[in-house]
């Protein structure tokens, strides 16, 4: 057999996925090649060292009483799906209206977004009332409510020392700052082309990354 | 080792037979909710481990296992006692696992993959190359980190994989590869590098 060939087929020989004849002549060759030979036991180490981690590893904390929850209040019928960590925004209680007109505004975007703004805080102008324009703008007036109202906590962890920051919440926080730079360059954009729908939608997914951060960073502070 | 070896010692199974589930199962039927959580006492480091494998990340795995057996205790009727119930719902965490990260794949392209965060921290004390190997598990791309936990690991076979994940026989093998030749490269093998060595 070919050094090649042999190389390529050393993870389906130790996997007994080789026919005998095949696994005969590999062997042979592990016999005579030396760069085989190791490769060989390499895996074999490893597949062994992976077989040989502990089976069980205890969690952090109690996770019956979160269980026993859910059962009690019949949670236990709901799609696990349906409750992650973090907690999608559509469970979150900022609204299932904002969560049904933000898809509202995403699905008609390229059609009846005709003039999107980036709505700063006042009351919409009587074009964009009676329109979809007012349906993106109210939604991401309640997408930026939403991010504002949980900025406090996270700014406090952000500005903390990181041996004062709750455990784990360094890499969120990291991931927190490139999200609030892909929002202030989203708005920048959008707001010199408010006639881009992709812009609109890409300012949407990136206060619903930094919902979804914050959610996280809110669930790491309560347990620490 | 032989590979007929390999899968013989499968890891884990025997802490899978307690010889009080079968009763306990059957009170859970009845809605007995104390049984549950006897159950859930006696596999949740089994079923956190393997969320925590796959997943590479605490605060998911903790939420997952609660939702593995959540969904156990939905669909215990289709558990009809044929294997052991650990194996079962060994299953149904694999599932739990794969829908949620097929959704997170859908919604959260802007994140970056946790690579600093350390999932095994909790687990000081145990042997320093374990450590190693649960740091570059954690590191590998979703895929091939499943695909390695779920064979290597769990001791599922390629097809049982295939039919969890929906994916080609193919595709589990060579997810499996990728990640093997990765973590040989990230871990070095010293060991095995000195016993060809000294021979």
């Amino acid at each position: 057999m070919k050094h090649d060939k042999a190389k390529d087929l050393l993870q389906d020989y130790l996997d007994g996925e080789l026919a005998a004849a095949e696994a005969e002549d590999l062997r042979r060759h592990l016999d005579q090649c030396r760069a085989c030979a190791i490769e060989f036991e390499r895996l074999e180490n490893l597949v062994r060292r992976a077989g040989e981690l502990p089976a069980e590893i205890e969690p952090g904390q109690d996770l019956w009483q979160g269980i026993e929850e859910r059962l009690a209040k019949g949670d236990a019928d709901l799609p696990a799906e349906t409750r992650r960590s973090p907690r999608p925004v559509w469970k979150r209680p900022f609204t299932l209206a904002a969560a049904a007109a933000l898809v509202l505004a995403v699905l008609a975007a390229d059609r009846f977004l005709g003039d999107p703004r980036i709505f700063d805080g006042s009351n919409p102008n009587e074009t964009q009332v009676g329109s979809l324009d007012f349906l993106a703008a109210g939604t991401m007036q309640t997408l930026e409510a939403e991010v504002r109202a949980a900025d406090p906590g996270v700014e406090a962890m952000m500005a903390a020392e990181d041996d004062e920051r709750a455990e784990g919440a360094g890499p969120i926080l990291e991931n927190l700052q490139i999200v609030n730079r892909a929002i202030d360059e989203a708005r920048r954009a959008w707001k010199a082309n408010p006639q881009d729908s992709h812009l609109a939608r890409m300012l949407i997914s990136a206060y619903q990354a930094k919902l979804a951060l914050q959610s996280q960073v809110s669930r790491i502070a309560e347990r620490s | 080792m032989s590979s007929a070896a390999l899968q013989s010692a499968l890891p884990g199974e025997s802490s899978e037979i307690h010889p009080e589930v079968p009763a306990l199962v059957e009170r859970c039927r009845r809605g007995d909710t104390k049984a549950f959580e006897r159950i859930f006492h006696l596999h949740q480091g089994r079923i956190y481990a393997l969320c925590l494998r796959m997943t590479a990340d605490p605060d998911k795995a903790e939420t997952l296992t609660q939702d593995a057996f959540l969904r156990g205790w939905r669909k215990l009727d289709s558990y009809r006692g044929e294997g052991s119930f650990g194996g079962w719902m060994r299953r149904v965490a694999v599932s739990t696992v794969l829908d949620f990260s097929r959704q997170e794949a859908r919604q959260r392209k802007l994140f970056r993959p946790y690579e600093d965060s350390d999932p095994h921290a909790h687990a000081v004390g145990d042997a320093e190359s374990r450590i190693d190997l649960e740091r570059a598990v954690a590191s590998l791309p979703a895929g091939a980190r499943q695909a390695f936990v779920l064979h290597d690991v769990e001791g599922f076979r390629h097809r049982e994989i295939a039919e969890m994940t929906g994916l080609a026989v193919g595709t589990i093998k060579a997810q499996l590869h990728r990640a093997r030749k990765l973590l040989m490269d990230r871990l070095g093998d010293p060991e095995g590098r000195r016993n060809h060595e000294t021979r």
